[in-house]
């Protein structure tokens, strides 16, 4: 773990404190960290729970129970496809390997990794509008598979000429 | 809480204002039953008799409703709720077995078989199920299987995920029992299994101790492996020699709290230790030490045959011939030096009725009072402490009223590691919200969990009280009512506090002045505050006056006498209560009775034959002066390892080297058996049968489990035998004749005899007779000797403090794991979690020393040194350094002085002025390099 990283951890952790007579907050710590680090270092739980004046396990039963939190660093892009049972029968299955396919040209490349992350996810609760994508904070319904490279490209090319991201290389 | 209304609260415990709650009818499968409000449909149906399936439900456990067996229906009412869950109310109609719930249950249950791995047994709660509920086979053609998962890390218990059902008990147990939370659910849906600490979430390790149990802070209390409905949690030695085939109801006999358990027995050998739910002091709770720390008793290297000295070697001799010497030994000098030339210390580990026994043989054989115990190192100043002012020295009310406390003052004692259980049922009481407040040097667990903690230097403690009392006069905060009906003395008191501001205390004990303040306000103002102490008020220079600067506290505020408060010691031996109160004190005669009292002496004539010694015998330590000098020529020991625990090891060395003829009795050859002529095997409490008094004064139970190896003779059979050789028979068949000559002779065993012990509760003393039921709270009416009395104190210096050569104060005591001078759990497996004592010192001294973590360092006093490896600790201040005596080849005791509290001679363990000095790697010869490299040191969180 680096030096700044940890210092980041510290404040962050510092922030959520408990005073007295308030308790320990797990999960909305635990979510302070993601949002701050990215992701939640493994590293970091004995510290997180020190802090708090919790145990480790209370801690990991948080974090394991809760799968948007992580304990290992994302993309700079997070693209989750929606596996609940509306997105399925709508074969959101075809619209993730779509996703795949068009990010993933040459394995190994270790560049691509750094930008994008693609996972899925049991419901984002918009079955109506199934299959459904989510790229960051971004919902998007009705997504078929060959929507996929102009939803890509809309989504991350136009915040990064919006500047939505200050990340020169997207 | 719904807890409380579980149990059998005792009459005079339950609040007189809000009466009795009144009882409601249910029915239950058309049988009219009476519940009390509060249970739940599956509490009140289980009171009853009638059975509903269940596998999370627990009676120590707070309603869960994971597992879904225990469905009913309720008239009137759509759905089918978890009795578990649903709180009877007037009038319900319930149905548990209807077709429909048969069918739902039977569904479920093949969810759980589904659930099982394809090969393997099905774990028998499972298969039981199975049949009850009619599940034949499992539909399911592609189920969820369970992880294939075992954690085999902790040295004493298995986890194997295969045969769990996630019901979360086991996490429970942890959090509401034992108060750890090591446990988690970890995960979810199919995958959520139990998990302890956090190593679950990084890749498998192969390093046992980095993984599972092991890397998480578990105390091995065992509740979790208690708790298992299926055996997905198991004991090693179960899974090893198999399930016992029959228990046997006993006292555990390491601490004072007296913790019930059934000793599980299987082809003549012990393979379980398990916690009785109607144990009166634990209720089912248990620690690491009485769960696991047993198997020392078929420790390969227990003592089988009796042992004579020849020059440096031992002969094996037969117990007629060891028998046999010691009569002769003891009759020699008896005749040549008489009886003051004789004395016996007997063991707080040992029975009463083996106590009172000793004390017998010394006062009408021998005809000397020259009788001790280990109580003497531990709690002799509570004892002196509490008759000045109190006029009794025991515990003035009852574990149980941990619960009716509204505030809980722990004054220089760590339960949670001396005594786990009472310790666990006191974070149970702060987490349901009731006040801590806690006075130690260290930041101990409870320190750490506290409302308040004064962290005050070492040797303060009277400083302090009396500055809390300065604040109850000035404020005006004491109980005028109380102090006039029921002491004298107050004005003594009074001014003895007057010039002790909080502001001078501050300067004395470190503490901040509006602490102390605050706490005193608090103690006053609770309505019920209970005082527990332990051995950081007694082992000091001083630790009679702290004791009596406690009861004062508790005189002014009227905290005695009522359910939840009082003065409570924590005994730290199982037995320590009952041998003192057995009489094997050189002052007191059993039932503490003045030994010149004429009463007594023609009672003690009529009933032994022999006239009882009114000439106050030695004390432990005076026994090492007059064994230096010559008086003292022959001394027997009974399961008391003197030259490992008591302070001045080099002083006690020289003085059983001195004695002419040493008899030592114990399981082992211990430090003291090297000094011995005769060693003398002993019976353990697995092997024998007799009575232990806990520190809430109730005497209980213990029963012969397994045969003694070899024929070894419980300790009472030895003192009847030698006395019999001696021209004085004691023609006792069973402990039990013995008790009830205990009974005839002390008033306050009148009324105890073998027969009303048999009851799971036992009895509480004073009994005064048959018909009485025992005292769970003393003092409710008056004191012993009519009124209790203040007794002013001053706060002196301890007998050493920090200086220029000794920079460091350092304090010894118990640690969790490890009990006393560690011979039972140095030979169990305990040994994987702590295999040696270490320093604790503070994160800036090490700095400032420039020590890492794990370095061994000497330890350096004006008596002796003594090597160890030093650890940063949060638990001390700057300057303060804190050990463990578990482990002989730490030698922590030849640093301390001789220095003890003035009346009582109860020994200053808790400060020596110390310097740490590192040593050079060449300084160590190969065998100490090699324990080195064998030593793993515990690092303290």
């Amino acid at each position: 773990m680096t030096t700044g990283h940890n210092s980041t951890l510290a404040d962050v952790l510092e922030r959520c404190r408990p005073v007295p007579p308030a308790s320990p907050n797990i999960l909305k710590t635990l979510l302070a960290v993601q949002s701050a680090l990215g992701h939640i270092p493994m590293s970091g739980i004995l510290q997180i729970a020190q802090v708090l004046g919790v145990t480790d396990a209370q801690v990991a039963g948080v974090l394991s129970y809760y799968s948007d939190l992580r304990t290992q660093p994302t993309g700079r892009h997070l693209i989750r496809a929606c596996m609940g049972e509306s997105c399925m029968a709508n074969h959101s299955a075809r619209v993730l390997r779509a996703i795949q396919d068009y990010l993933c040209p040459a394995a190994g490349d270790a560049s691509q990794a750094e930008r994008f992350t693609v996972d899925t996810m049991s419901c984002a609760g918009n079955c109506a509008m199934s299959p459904t994508v989510m790229i960051d904070e971004h919902l998007c319904g009705r997504v078929t598979p060959s929507d996929v490279p102009s939803l890509l490209e809309a989504q991350v090319l136009r915040r990064k000429t919006e500047g939505g991201r200050p990340k020169a290389e997207d | 809480m719904s807890k409380n209304s579980q149990r059998n609260v005792p009459s005079h415990l339950v609040p007189q204002a809000s009466g009795p709650p009144s009882a409601m009818t249910v029915t239950i499968n058309s049988h009219r039953i009476t519940a009390d409000p509060g249970d739940t449909i599956y509490q009140a149906a289980k009171k009853a008799g009638i059975v509903i399936p269940s596998l999370c439900a627990s009676d120590h456990l707070n309603p869960f409703g994971s597992c879904r067996l225990c469905l009913c229906e309720i008239e009137g009412q759509s759905g089918t709720p978890a009795t578990c869950t649903t709180p009877v109310r007037e009038g319900l109609v319930v149905q548990t077995d209807t077709k429909r719930l048969q069918r739902l249950r039977r569904n479920i249950v093949e969810l759980y078989l589904s659930e099982q791995p394809a090969a393997g047994p099905v774990p028998e709660a499972l298969q039981r199920l199975a049949v009850s509920s009619g599940v034949h086979a499992v539909r399911y053609q592609n189920p969820a299987r369970r992880q294939a998962y075992c954690d085999d890390s902790n040295p004493f218990f298995v986890f194997d995920n295969a045969a769990c059902v996630s019901c979360a008990r086991c996490v429970r147990a942890c959090d509401e029992i034992q108060g750890t939370f090591a446990l988690t659910m970890f995960g979810r849906g199919f995958e959520a299994r139990p998990a302890a600490g956090s190593s679950q979430l990084s890749a498998v390790s192969d390093q046992p101790s980095a993984r599972g149990f092991a890397s998480s802070n578990c105390v091995s209390c065992g509740a979790c492996v208690k708790e298992c409905p299926t055996g997905a949690l198991t004991e090693k030695t179960v899974l090893e020699e198999g399930v016992p085939t029959e228990t046997v109801r006993t006292t555990c006999a390491y601490c004072g709290v007296g913790c019930a358990f059934d000793a599980g027995v299987r082809d003549g050998r012990l393979v379980q230790m398990l916690p009785a739910d109607d144990g009166p002091s634990n209720q089912g709770h248990a620690c690491m030490k009485g769960r696991f720390g047993w198997t020392y008793n078929d420790a390969p290297d227990r003592l089988r045959v009796p042992l004579l000295r020849r020059g440096k070697d031992w002969e094996e001799i037969s117990w007629e011939s060891a028998l046999d010497r010691v009569a002769q030994e003891f009759t020699r000098i008896k005749d040549e030096d008489g009886p003051d030339a004789l004395a016996t210390i007997s063991s707080s580990r040992g029975t009463n009725e083996e106590n009172y026994l000793f004390a017998k043989f010394m006062r009408c054989v021998i005809g000397t009072n020259h009788i001790d115990n280990c109580a003497r190192v531990c709690h002799s100043a509570t004892v002196t402490g509490m008759m000045e002012t109190l006029g009794a020295s025991a515990a003035t009310n009852s574990i149980e009223d941990v619960d009716y406390a509204k505030l809980i003052l722990v004054v220089g004692a760590n339960p949670t590691e001396s005594h786990p259980v009472v310790g666990a049922r006191i974070k149970q009481a702060h987490r349901r919200g009731v006040p801590l407040i806690v006075i130690d040097p260290r930041r101990t667990e409870l320190a750490r969990l506290a409302d308040l903690h004064l962290q005050l230097r070492p040797g303060t403690n009277v400083a302090l009280l009396n500055a809390m009392g300065h604040v109850l006069v000035k404020e005006r905060l004491l109980d005028q009512a109380f102090i006039a009906a029921r002491a004298e003395g107050i004005e003594d008191w009074i001014t003895s506090v007057s010039d002790c501001t909080p502001e001078a205390a501050e300067a004395i004990t470190g503490v901040p002045a509006h602490l102390i303040a605050q706490a005193a306000r608090r103690y006053a103002t609770s309505g019920a505050s209970l005082c527990c102490h332990g051995l950081g008020v007694t082992e000091h220079r001083w630790g009679s006056h702290g004791v009596i600067a406690l009861c004062n506290l508790a005189l002014a505020t009227g905290n005695i006498g009522r359910p939840g408060t009082g003065i409570n010691p924590l005994r730290g031996q199982n037995n320590v209560q009952g041998a003192s109160d057995m009489g094997c004190l050189p002052t007191y005669f059993a039932g503490y009775q003045s030994l010149d009292d004429p009463k007594l002496a023609a009672l003690h004539q009529a009933i032994t034959g022999r006239p009882l010694p009114t000439k106050r015998g030695m004390k432990t330590p005076d026994m090492w002066d007059a064994a230096i000098a010559g008086r003292l020529k022959g001394l027997w020991i009974i399961g008391y390892d003197v030259a490992q625990t008591d302070p001045n090891l080099k002083k006690v060395h020289e003085a059983l080297k001195q004695v002419e003829f040493l008899v030592v009795q114990d399981l082992f050859l211990n430090e003291t058996a090297k000094f011995a002529h005769l060693v003398l095997p002993g019976a353990s409490f697995l092997e024998k049968d007799g009575t232990f008094t806990n520190l809430e004064r109730r005497i209980q139970r213990i029963r012969k489990a397994v045969e003694p190896p070899n024929g070894i003779l419980p300790d009472w059979r030895v003192v009847c035998d030698v006395s019999q050789r001696m021209d004085y028979p004691m023609p006792y068949r069973h402990p039990s004749e013995i008790m009830d000559e205990i009974a005839t002779l002390a008033p306050m065993f009148a009324g105890v005899s073998y027969e009303r012990l048999d009851q799971p509760a036992g009895l509480q003393w004073p009994v005064p007779a048959a018909t009485h039921e025992g005292t769970a709270l003393m003092h409710r009416e008056t004191f012993p000797k009519g009124k209790a009395h203040f007794v002013g104190v001053e706060y002196l210096p301890p007998g050493e403090a920090a200086s220029r050569d000794y920079p460091f104060v350092l304090t010894t005591g118990r640690i969790l794991q490890h009990y006393n001078c560690g011979s039972q759990t140095r030979r169990t497996d305990i040994l994987e979690l702590v295999d040696t004592d270490v320093l604790e010192m503070h994160r800036t001294d090490m700095a400032a020393l420039r020590l890492c973590d794990g370095e061994i360092v000497r330890l350096v006093s004006a008596r002796g040194q003594a090597l160890l490896p030093v650890v940063a600790s949060e638990r001390v201040l700057p300057g303060h350094l804190f050990t463990s005596f578990h482990f002989p080849a730490s030698t922590v005791n030849e640093l301390l002085s001789s220095s003890a509290d003035e009346s009582s001679k109860c020994p200053e363990y808790k400060v020596s002025a110390v310097r740490v000095e590192p040593i050079e790697r060449d300084e160590l010869d190969p065998e100490d390099e090699a324990e080195l490299q064998r030593m793993r040191v515990r690092l303290i969180a």
